[in-house]
């Protein structure tokens, strides 16, 4: 699939080596022959990533896998184990702080990478404090020191410079990465 | 001013050799300037990031109170720069979670022994082994000491003094660490269940990226009296643990940047990047962060300690029982404090954020204990992995100037991804070699990406601030062995 072709191309992706850009790097979108994938950013201090997709629920897959592929290499990892998740928040980008966050905790609070996702989202009334909704379906398998090598332990996601665009029904995004 | 072909060329204005200031025209909504200690060579540096910008910004957040500053190795951050710092009025001003940082009381120690370089040449291997095996490290690797929900919440009340309770060091320590390493008014109830979760099994770890035990000699003494006072002398060898709060604090950071907009939103707050969201400090959702900010922090502090006394363990296992290793200081350079300042000729209360910078305060201070309230607090320096590490000792001139506050360490010139380019781990340690210093670290990147040439100079740095009057050099100490994750 093409997709998945890209996530596993994306981890060796050539980081941009631009310092502290905002615009350009998450407005990947248009022209690129990948209909969805990731790819590695330069920043001073830690890391980051830019992904995109022929949606917004795609478009959150590719910032899944580009947040796990940082830690260790997904194509190692099975899915004996599923998991279903809700999350909630008032902003497209506190949705996408929250959904990386939880990725996050699940490899370091319960030892469990993810490695196939399942995304969908919805918004809500654009009033309420709850507006953005996302339900995944995760699979994964548990941390084994063994078999999954430890690339790059992440601390956390940050907002820095974080940016979701929308181009048609196409999205892109941009994050950044406390190491 | 030195030209730096960049639009700070015509915004900054130099104080002195060591002072720059961002005046509070530069840009709308600084409520105050921003003060920047660095010096003309590096100068250029900054001007190369955002860090400049984000200096500007803090200027913005409300109830500031004085000047917005940033330390000499300043580089950009999330939010605040790092190596900044932003005193906040206690009933107008905001508290926030990233001008603390992910890695809540990130920060360092020095341990002192009864050895030196001499003597300790042709066993440093086997002490390296012994360390590696003693101290856990690098990603994923979970610590020994396995908490149940109870003792988890007594170290994050207790701190330092749990550890010591526990076993771990002795209660002289307590006058060796930074507020006695406890935080006052931790609730471990402000602290989220996944965040304990994470903590449970992270007590006594290292962790990666740039954190690193360091066993290093004691090479040039600058100040023979405070050096004394210290217990430092040349040659001597003593070790080095910068760590934090592990996954524990950055899941606190993590849950109340969540759930932050909502109530910025609720209280008017608007500042130009998500990453400076706060919280009125006089609300119950400012208490409840700073509540829980204290309570990672005490478990950074148990955390330093316990890898502290294993560090003893393992020098004692190589050299001999009666081999003395005991804490000179423990230092946090990620962390928000209330504390007592003059300002305008009055003393108040504020809350000062310390984002990658240290608290420097000089004899005096009712907050030092111990030895140090008469000689002044011993200001613990890292320096990167191939090079060198300060000791200083605070000054009156950083309390007028800095609210107390010096540089954390040497600032990165290099992303993670330029310093990984063209290296292997493998030349990185025969490099260090050559240096005369052993590397050993879990991962390849723990050593690609925290090669020296990614730092700034910390001569530089540290000259900026002796210089500058904030803090004194005492001793400069040069690494013989790394560790890291």
């Amino acid at each position: 699939m093409v997709a998945s072709a890209a996530a596993a191309s994306g981890v060796v992706a050539v980081a941009r080596g631009e310092v502290g850009t905002g615009g350009e790097a998450g407005a990947r979108g248009e022209g690129d022959v990948r209909e969805a994938g990731f790819e590695l950013l330069d920043h001073p201090a830690d890391m980051g990533f830019s992904c995109w997709g022929p949606s917004l629920d795609a478009m959150f897959v590719e910032a899944g896998k580009a947040l796990l592929s940082t830690l260790t290499d997904l194509d190692k990892v099975a899915s004996s184990e599923v998991l279903n998740v809700e999350l909630e928040s008032s902003d497209q980008e506190g949705l996408m702080y929250s959904w990386l966050s939880e990725l996050l905790y699940l490899f370091d609070g319960e030892k469990l990478i993810v490695s196939q996702f399942s995304v969908a989202i919805k918004s809500g009334a654009a009033s309420s404090s709850s507006s953005w909704k996302l339900k995944a379906e995760l699979q994964g398998e548990r941390y084994d020191p063994e078999r999954h090598q430890i690339n790059t332990y992440v601390k956390a996601v940050t907002f820095h410079q974080m940016e979701i665009r929308r181009h048609g029904s196409r999205y892109s995004a941009q994050v950044f990465l406390d190491i | 001013m030195k030209k730096t072909g960049t639009k700070w060329d015509s915004i900054l204005k130099k104080v002195d050799d060591y002072r720059y200031v961002i005046p509070k025209s530069y840009k709308d909504g600084m409520r105050t300037d921003a003060l920047i200690f660095t010096s003309e060579k590096l100068l250029p540096q900054l001007c190369g990031d955002l860090s400049l910008e984000q200096a500007a910004n803090v200027a913005m957040m409300p109830g500031i109170v004085g000047n917005a500053l940033a330390m000499p190795d300043m580089h950009q951050g999330y939010g605040f720069p790092i190596g900044g710092v932003a005193a906040m009025d206690m009933e107008d001003g905001v508290v926030s979670p990233g001008g603390v940082g992910f890695d809540i009381n990130c920060g360092v120690r020095l341990m002192i022994t009864n050895l030196n370089r001499d003597e300790i040449k042709k066993r440093l291997p086997d002490l390296v082994d012994a360390l590696y095996r003693a101290v856990p490290a690098g990603a994923g690797n979970d610590g020994r000491i396995r908490l149940s929900n109870a003792e988890l919440d007594d170290v994050l009340v207790k701190g330092l003094k749990w550890a010591i309770a526990n076993g771990y060091g002795s209660e002289r320590d307590v006058d060796h660490a930074e507020e006695g390493g406890v935080m006052p008014g931790a609730d471990p109830k402000a602290v989220s269940d996944r965040a304990k979760k994470r903590g449970s099994t992270q007590l006594g770890t290292l962790g990666s990226g740039n954190h690193f035990l360091e066993v290093q000699y004691i090479d040039e003494i600058f100040n023979l009296s405070i050096a004394e006072a210290f217990g430092l002398s040349r040659g001597q060898i003593c070790v080095m643990i910068h760590c934090g709060s592990r996954g524990l604090g950055h899941q606190v950071c993590t849950d109340f940047l969540s759930t932050i907009k909502p109530v910025m939103d609720r209280f008017g707050i608007s500042l130009p990047d998500r990453e400076l969201a706060c919280l009125p400090i006089n609300s119950d959702e400012g208490r409840r962060y700073l509540a829980a900010m204290a309570a990672a922090a005490n478990f950074a502090f148990a955390n330093r300690q316990c890898i502290g006394h294993w560090v003893k363990q393992a020098f004692q296992k190589t050299f001999g029982n009666d081999t003395s290793v005991e804490l000179l200081y423990d230092v946090a350079h990620n962390m928000a404090k209330q504390e007592l300042h003059q300002i305008n000729g009055e003393e108040r209360k504020v809350l000062v954020h310390r984002k990658g910078a240290t608290r420097a305060f000089p004899a005096g201070r009712k907050e030092l204990t111990g030895p140090f309230r008469d000689i002044g607090q011993a200001v613990i320096i890292p320096g990167d992995m191939g090079r060198a590490s300060y000791v200083l000792v605070g000054t009156e001139k950083s309390l007028v100037e800095s609210f107390g506050s010096v540089c954390h360490g040497a600032g990165r010139l290099m992303s993670r991804t330029q310093a990984r380019k063209g290296r292997q781990a493998k030349d990185v340690v025969a490099d260090l070699a050559k240096r005369g210093v052993i590397a050993k670290a879990t991962t390849r990147e723990g050593l690609t990406e925290e090669v020296p040439e990614a730092y700034k100079s910390i001569e530089d740095v540290i000259d900026v601030v002796h210089s500058a009057g904030l803090a004194r050099r005492v001793a400069r100490l040069r690494p013989l062995a790394v560790i890291k994750g």
